[in-house]
């Protein structure tokens, strides 16, 4: 098991490595980072000047050795745009994006999880079809759109709670319902079809047999097996929500770390976005291992590739 | 046995008497959602190359004497503008029309590239096995760790937004579904008998690939590549909508409603109207392709 983990852990972090080099590539050759840090307006001469004193007339490879070894030491480098430890930036915006994205993920667990168990009770009656329906709604639903939507509807019509900025608790209500609303559709999807897997098995009409109530079968025999997919999937999203934070923070006047990448995104400013990228990916790896890790702990034959 | 009951052979034998494509045709006129989303695809693809013949004006004329008319049923509308003008009195039908082309235009185009590039290391991983497929799968798990949305926004911007930049970076960075897709359907195909037999009369690699195992894997890549372009779609929307995509004076629904966002506590229709057209277009697409992989999908099998 050890072994395994160890291998895991050594991969993610051969793939960090390959993606931080990935975008640290595309993000320096789509466009010239002195001329964009210089402005619309500069001159060669200002251009050239800039080119020098940020050092991006040294070979690519060079610059891309000296940030990953920055790295290590937990240093991001400085920002071009807030003139600023990119790191700090990171620090002052992180707790926005993290309640956003773990309550955005506790209302897709909530609602996929209740309304995929209830579909697979009773597969086509009119609960599942209303299931289903929702979860194709919500899978074709822009979520920049929903927003806006809602912030008409229940920000102005019926002001029950506030439709930007990130002052009170209130304020995340809104957004994540937004954000967590995008995942709803696959926790469900997956659900359903364990649950209704599961409760077709043998083991369950066992359980039948020996007479235990409805309940007891659901929660005790039949939810334990069918929601062992799900967790990794959970794992996922919530690395997908972050990432999903830009648009959704920018409809509410979130000032989180999705403000922050378009904001360091319009100002050029390519230690910002190359940091978040990595952030965000390194945190996705992260929770891809752990589940590897989890459904391995459960099932020692996944121990074995 | 008497003549008057049905024996099961014969119930099996009307199945079989049936070719796929007349069971297909069968399923496809009993689902609805097929019909549904094909309907409104059609029918958006038509607007989409018809725009300049149906539009009623230019999708760029401003008329400052006619800005922000309500729509033809809201109080103060129309039948000359039937779903009213924005800010700068431009006509907001003629502005959805033209948007449509964009949306089309950027989602099938990346989906393309994304579905030539997925399909492309799918094929050499599954086919060649071995390193081939590990190096495949690496770049497979680096890809997915990447924050596709994020990253598009920036290396679009940086770019320079144009229709082109957006189609090459969402293109470039959607194709892994289509991998995983066809690297383990190729997989499975190489195994069987008829490669097998391709081979021994002396069929290369290329022919094999290409003639033998690429046309088998089509309902796969179509089903693939519908639900592709739908994310797709959605993104260029959210990339426009967030000022780094389609750049003004072009009509892109995304934009619309970045413009229409403005005014849209006294003025919502100006939201949600190209809102609902990218709705109704996303959730078509998905419909559509669902419907493909029902009716494709062989006998016994959802």
């Amino acid at each position: 098991m050890l072994k395994f983990i160890l291998r895991k852990l050594g991969m993610g972090l051969l793939v960090a490595i390959t993606v931080s080099l990935a975008t640290f590539l595309m993000l320096n050759l789509a466009a010239d980072p002195a001329a964009m840090v210089a402005g619309e307006d500069a001159s060669p001469q200002a251009i050239e000047d800039i080119r020098v004193q940020y050092g991006f007339d040294r070979p690519l490879a060079v610059r891309y050795v000296e940030w990953i070894g920055n790295v290590f030491t937990g240093n991001f480098g400085e920002s071009y745009y807030w003139k600023r430890p990119v790191f700090d930036l990171f620090l002052e915006r992180a707790p926005v994006t993290l309640t956003l994205a773990f309550s955005a993920l506790t209302i897709t667990t909530v609602v996929g999880l209740l309304l995929g168990v209830l579909a697979a009770l009773n597969p086509n009656g009119w609960l599942d079809r209303f299931a289903l329906s929702l979860g194709t709604a919500a899978q074709a639903v822009p979520n920049f759109w929903l927003g806006l939507m809602m912030i008409i509807l229940l920000g102005v019509m019926f002001p029950i709670f506030p439709v930007s900025g990130d002052a009170t608790w209130k304020h995340f209500v809104l957004p994540s319902c937004v954000l967590g609303m995008s995942a709803v559709p696959q926790v469900l999807r997956l659900t359903r079809a364990g649950m209704i897997d599961v409760l077709g098995s043998d083991y369950i009409r066992t359980a039948r047999a020996k007479g235990f109530g409805p309940g007891r079968i659901l929660f005790q025999h039949a939810m334990r097996n069918a929601l062992l997919p799900v967790v990794s999937v959970i794992a996922i999203q919530l690395g997908y929500k972050l990432g999903g934070s830009v648009v959704t923070e920018s409809v509410f006047a979130l000032n989180g770390l999705g403000r922050l990448a378009y904001e360091s995104i319009l100002g050029a400013d390519i230690p910002t976005v190359q940091m978040l990228v990595f952030i965000f990916a390194l945190i996705f790896i992260f929770l891809t291992v752990a589940g590897d890790v989890f459904n391995a702990w459960l099932d020692p034959r996944l121990r074995l590739e | 046995m008497t003549a008057a009951s049905t024996s099961p052979q014969q119930m099996v034998g009307d199945i079989i008497d049936l070719t796929p494509r007349e069971r297909m045709i069968k399923k496809a006129k009993s689902h609805r959602g097929l019909q549904f989303g094909g309907a409104v695809v059609l029918t958006m693809t038509l607007v989409a190359l018809l725009a300049p013949v149906i539009a009623p004006y230019s999708p760029f004329e401003q008329d400052l004497a006619k800005r922000l008319i309500s729509p033809v049923w809201a109080e103060g509308g129309s039948w000359d503008h039937i779903l009213g003008t924005d800010q700068l009195g431009r006509d907001y039908l003629s502005r959805l029309i033209y948007g449509a082309r964009v949306s089309m235009g950027v989602g099938f185009g990346a989906a393309l590239l994304g579905c030539v590039i997925g399909v492309t290391i799918g094929l050499v991983a599954g086919y060649l096995g071995g390193r081939a497929d590990r190096a495949a799968s690496f770049l497979l798990t680096c890809q997915l760790a990447l924050p596709s949305l994020l990253l598009a926004m920036a290396l679009v911007f940086f770019v320079g937004a144009s229709i082109t930049t957006l189609i090459v970076v969402l293109g470039c960075l959607h194709w892994s579904y289509y991998m995983v897709v066809t690297r383990t359907m190729t997989r499975q195909i190489r195994e069987l008998e008829y490669v097998s037999a391709a081979r021994s009369i002396g069929s290369t690699d290329r022919q094999i690939l290409f003639y033998e195992i690429l046309p088998n894997l089509s309902n796969q890549i179509i089903v693939v590549f519908s639900l592709e372009m739908a994310v797709v779609i959605i993104h260029e929307a959210a990339l426009s909508f967030l000022g780094v995509g389609v750049q003004p004076p072009t009509a892109s629904w995304g934009l619309m409603i970045a413009e229409g966002k403005e005014a849209m506590y006294f003025k919502p229709y100006l939201v949600a109207i190209p809102g609902a057209a990218l709705f109704l277009l996303v959730l078509a697409v998905n419909l559509l392709g669902d419907g493909i992989r029902d009716i494709t999908a062989p006998e016994g099998r959802n």
